[in-house]
């Protein structure tokens, strides 16, 4: 076997080099492999967050679609208590408009129910959670009226959104 | 750099006893982990194939064994002084000689070293490699007589536990007689002669047995070996000293080649090779010319694995963090609906700003969807007037509401709340003072959606 004189140094050189390399290229890795393990859980947490948010943001998209087929403007009080009750007095007053997300806004109304029976209340209610867009209750208050099945008085705030 | 009495690399080896006028050739190949052996002719060697190596030994009457006895108590140290201890034993100078120390342990009282040494005069390893070349032949091995009869009939005929403690092995053939002691498994000399001579066998044996043996194991072997007849009057005088059984070897004409071939293949009990120094085979020298290179190369290569298999790591840890970044920013594009303002790193932060914002301008949205009033309120009038309740006033707000009234009998109270609670409302119930002279039982109920119980 005929070899260079120089190519054995040669080779043990290359090799305790690569050697060196590795074990500190072994070092690196084992000493930061706790600190990656550490960062990698974080994100995996995190990204179960974001999921989360993913599927909230899903939704109100799914519902602003659900809401893009009514019309643009709600009926109005007045007409879907007409609809539901024939004769019914109220009184009915737009407390606050104000911009919900672009292209939508936020319309308040209070109503005012005098001598109602529960009946006609729950009919008036049904026509409102109906209607196209929907109104939402936020806030009643009802009072008894001494004649049974009656009541007295009826405060409702409802709001819907428009486009 | 020491010479390896094995070829382990060798696949095939021929072990040839030149014995006789033909000499006896065995082939041994590895076959998985035994070895399957051939008689072969001398032709055959003519050419040999790659990995495969040719085994030949001297003769007892060529080279010596000795135990040697250091007072030291570490083998590695007493390996230096073993030369010195051999020079001082032999008749001839050690600088003459090629040797080997096979075999070290400690003795009993373990502060010193024994050791097992063998070696040839050069003259007689170069007479011994003009016979093989004489017949054509140059073997890569010279491995010792004795010791091969010893390890291969301990191979064929293994100790038994409980069984004779001096083991004597006889290679008989029609030009010498070498025979191998030891006890147990271990080999304590070996000894040649013409013919058979039983009285020097006997005397031999004594000096290592002082006190007979009750048992010894007989194994005979070698071309003229034949099991004695009880009557034969040499063997009838050992019997009489040295009871005990007497085995002849399967094959025991191919003994001694197969013992060199077994030994040049696989790893064992002391193994040796005497043509080591200047007369080391031309093909071994250049095997041993090889090794740093091979040694280099492999360090070489583990080093270059070693770096490959950390670089790889890095490249997956990068690449399997892009790859979560990349996740992050897909995902709070699609929660915030647009990939402007979202700073590396801050996508979580991102997401979360704008599903706060959205979720507050959709509440509009999702009031009317939620419906809580309108859904409670029905399922409240309904609850009163099956109870037998009277609503004095109800004021109920998005997330909860009071509730006063009065009702015939506590009981009737209490069955209004928990089935507003099994209907998913929240709902407590409280005792309040009657006005005087009312019969009925005030009460206040709170309201509020489920959940809000957290």
């Amino acid at each position: 076997m005929k070899k260079n004189n120089t190519t054995l140094p040669f080779l043990w050189g290359a090799a305790f080099l690569a050697v060196m390399i590795g074990v500190m290229l072994s070092i690196r890795s084992l000493s930061g492999l706790g600190r990656t393990t550490e960062i990698w859980d974080k994100k995996a947490k995190d990204l179960q967050e974001l999921k989360a948010m993913r599927s909230i943001a899903a939704e109100h998209r799914s519902l602003l679609n659900h809401y893009a087929q009514f019309p643009s403007f709600a009926p109005s009080l007045g007409e879907l208590a007409a609809k539901a009750v024939p004769g019914l007095s109220f009184m009915t007053r737009t407390t606050e408009t104000h911009p919900a997300l672009p292209g939508w806004t936020a319309k308040k109304v209070s109503i005012g129910l005098v001598d109602i029976t529960g009946d006609d209340l729950g009919r008036f209610l049904k026509a409102v959670g109906n209607a196209a867009p929907p109104w939402a209750i936020l806030d009643c208050t009802l009072s008894a009226s001494p004649a049974p099945g009656r009541l007295a008085k009826v405060e409702l705030v409802l709001e819907t959104v428009e486009r | 750099m020491t010479t390896p009495a094995t070829a382990s690399w060798a696949k095939v080896a021929y072990g040839i006893d030149l014995n006789e006028a033909n000499p006896i050739i065995i082939k041994a190949a590895k076959n998985g982990r035994s070895l399957a052996f051939e008689n072969v002719a001398i032709d055959t060697l003519s050419s040999l194939p790659t990995h495969s190596v040719m085994a030949g030994c001297l003769l007892q009457k060529e080279s010596f064994t000795r135990w040697l006895t250091a007072p030291i108590a570490s083998a590695k140290k007493a390996e230096k002084v073993f030369p010195s201890l051999l020079d001082i034993q032999l008749p001839f100078s050690v600088e003459n000689c090629e040797y080997s120390l096979l075999q070290t342990h400690p003795t009993a009282d373990r502060t010193g070293t024994c050791g097992l040494v063998t070696g040839a005069r050069t003259a007689d390893i170069e007479k011994r490699l003009a016979v093989f070349s004489a017949s054509g032949l140059d073997p890569h091995l010279l491995d010792q007589e004795g010791i091969a009869l010893w390890t291969q009939a301990l191979e064929e005929v293994p100790v038994v536990a409980g069984g004779p403690e001096a083991r004597v092995v006889i290679y008989l053939s029609s030009e010498r007689v070498t025979f191998a002691v030891g006890q147990k498994e271990e080999f304590l000399g070996a000894h040649t002669m013409r013919q058979l001579d039983v009285d020097q066998l006997n005397r031999m044996l004594k000096s290592y047995f002082p006190t007979p043996a009750p048992v010894t194991q007989w194994i005979i072997t070698g071309p003229e070996a034949k099991a004695p007849e009880a009557t034969e009057t040499p063997w009838n005088s050992l019997a009489l000293k040295w009871p005990g059984p007497m085995k002849v070897t399967r094959d025991p004409r191919f003994f001694l080649a197969r013992a060199l071939a077994t030994r040049a293949l696989t790893p064992g009990l002391i193994r040796c090779n005497l043509r080591t120094g200047r007369f080391l085979h031309p093909t071994l020298a250049q095997r041993l010319a090889k090794r740093p290179y091979q040694w280099a190369t492999a360090s070489l290569v583990a080093g270059l694995v070693l770096c490959s298999i950390n670089l790889a790591w890095l490249l997956f840890v990068a690449q399997r963090t892009a790859d979560i970044q990349k996740t992050f920013h897909s995902l709070a594009t699609e929660i915030t609906g647009s990939p402007l303002g979202i700073q590396k790193g801050q996508e979580l932060l991102s997401a979360r700003r704008s599903i706060e914002s959205r979720t507050l301008a959709m509440e509009p949205f999702l009031a009317a969807t939620e419906a809580p009033i309108t859904l409670a309120l029905p399922a409240l009038l309904t609850v009163a007037q099956e109870e037998g309740l009277t609503l004095e006033t109800v004021v109920m707000g998005l997330k909860n509401g009071v509730i006063h009234g009065m009702a015939p009998k506590w009981t009737q109270a209490e069955a209004a709340c928990r089935r507003l609670n099994n209907q998913n409302w929240a709902a407590t119930l409280e005792r309040k003072e009657s006005p005087p002279g009312e019969e009925r039982v005030a009460f206040v109920i709170g309201i509020g959606r489920s959940h809000e119980k957290k």
